[in-house]
């Protein structure tokens, strides 16, 4: 009986010490694209009521989807949208605009071996090839809610970036790759009017998710454990 | 059977890139970046503060960092090979101070400027630069920027008006924030590289991304001590070289 409860309690050590490294935050995937107005384009930039759309492509994988992901077989894109301007003021050059809660980000995964269809921005979004050709096949490998979602821009340099709440809520790859600790992260953009913009696109656009990262373990004694709850 | 070799070696350069291209889409495509890098590139100063955002007027900057993608025009390399590592360091950027400003009253705006620097990227055939989860703190150190910096340098060039923008946004606590990267760039070497070649006598590209300074507020990263961000962001195509000939040189090329 000493034995087995030893043997028992030394099985429990080993299990309780296994080392994982904790890392307070993880890039889910990094992108780039172009952003534009719908509906409200033209006129006032971002006015009250207007739409905010962003579409392109991820350029890499974090850690946690790096092994499932093979840029030499499928185009890996992303499309951003149901983002409503709530508020918009302006001090100078600078600009700061939220976005009612509830915008939405999807990733997609397009295998060059079906019926490819290349993803296009074309000009002036939409288009007829922006958003379709970064939205398909359905449905999205993973999705998101977004909150949260503030924009802030400079007129004078034309330069900007933004910041939102994501949670990974909807995809055919959510359940098998990323943990339920995982899923509630921020994503983050930088904006660019440069001149690779396509024609009815507003900004250049580079940015990334970050998801907190793998869940620590501590190493503990037995004893200690047992402490717990006592 | 000269110029059939040449064009016979010009349609395999050309598949290899259309292979090339076809193993990330967006080379293809309108405003590709010619250079990726996300994920793991880290910054640190020799005089920064993480909890007032303030570089100090002096303190030198240091980027390092691991290439993600390239596309045109080295759409050859494959940043993606487990055999081989692209890493780039950014040097020589000496700080001019953070600005800080309010930012619509209740916010805070960081601006720092950066005078000089300098860019180097390496292509490493023995894969060792750290990633954020094996990253030493304290750099530089024995990771940092010793094994980003190892390898064959393959391009290099000079930055200008390098500026980091960080945003405190009105309305916390708790605290949101936005940020980012802006400079121009020049290619400039090294002098007759076969990287090089493809873009020498460019002119000025731009170079931009998010900043993700080192802390804990939304939207900001959580990073080893003596970072002070971690950029994700681009070299752009910069525009391409007007070069001045003669109508008897342009005959000659399809003789």
């Amino acid at each position: 009986m000493i034995r087995k409860t030893l043997l028992l309690l030394f099985t429990a050590a080993l299990v309780c010490t296994v080392p994982v490294y904790a890392q307070p935050q993880q890039t889910l995937l990094s992108f780039t694209g172009y952003d534009y107005e719908n509906p409200g384009d033209g006129g006032l930039y971002l006015a009250v009521g207007d739409g905010y759309k962003s579409v392109g492509f991820i350029t890499s994988f974090g850690p946690l989807l790096d092994p499932f992901y093979d840029f030499s077989q499928n185009e890996y894109t992303y499309y951003l949208f149901d983002l409503t301007v709530a508020t918009r003021d302006t001090d100078g050059s600078d600009m700061v605009v939220t976005f009612n809660d509830n915008g939405r980000v999807r990733y997609f995964e397009d295998p060059f071996a079906r019926p490819y269809t290349p993803a296009l921005y074309g000009t002036n979004p939409p288009n007829a090839t922006a958003p379709s050709t970064f939205i398909d096949p359905g449905p999205p490998a993973l999705g998101g809610d977004l909150d949260q979602f503030v924009l802030t821009y400079n007129f004078a340099t034309g330069r900007g970036a933004w910041s939102g709440a994501m949670t990974l809520d909807e995809g055919s790859d959510l359940a098998l790759y990323v943990p339920p600790a995982q899923r509630s992260g921020w994503i983050l953009g930088a904006q660019n009017d440069n001149t690779s913009v396509p024609a009815g696109y507003d900004n250049q656009v580079e940015g990334n998710c970050l998801v907190p990262g793998p869940t620590s373990a501590t190493q503990r004694t037995w004893g200690a454990i047992k402490s717990l709850y006592r | 059977m000269k110029s059939k070799l040449g064009m016979a070696v010009t349609l395999g350069l050309l598949a290899t890139g259309a292979f090339a291209s076809s193993a990330h889409a967006q080379c293809g495509q309108t405003g590709a970046p010619m250079i990726e890098f996300d994920t793991n590139t880290f910054a640190y100063e020799t005089n920064y503060n993480p909890a007032t955002f303030n570089s100090v007027i002096g303190s030198q900057l240091t980027v390092v960092g691991k290439i993600t993608l390239f596309c045109q025009p080295f759409q050859d390399l494959d940043a993606q090979d487990p055999s081989k590592e692209y890493t780039l360091v950014f040097a020589g950027l000496v700080s001019n101070g953070t600005v800080t400003t309010p930012y619509f009253v209740t916010g805070t705006k960081y601006v720092t400027s950066y005078s000089g620097g300098s860019f180097i990227i390496y292509e490493d055939t023995t894969p060792d630069a750290p990633t954020l989860a094996t990253l030493a703190p304290n750099p530089p150190n024995a990771q940092v920027p010793a094994r980003f910096a190892d390898g064959t340098v393959i391009l290099s060039g000079t930055l200008s008006n390098f500026v980091t923008t960080v945003r405190e946004l009105p309305g916390g606590p708790p605290n949101q924030y936005t940020h980012e990267f802006d400079a121009d760039f020049q290619f400039t070497g090294p002098p007759a590289g076969t990287y090089f070649v493809r873009v020498q006598g460019t002119g000025l590209g731009n170079l931009f991304g998010t900043w993700c300074p080192n802390g804990s507020g939304n939207g900001l990263c959580i990073l080893p001590a003596g970072y002070s961000a971690q950029p994700n962001g681009e070299f752009g195509n910069p525009p391409t070289a007007v070069q001045s000939s003669t109508w008897g040189t342009i005959k000659q090329l399809y003789r």
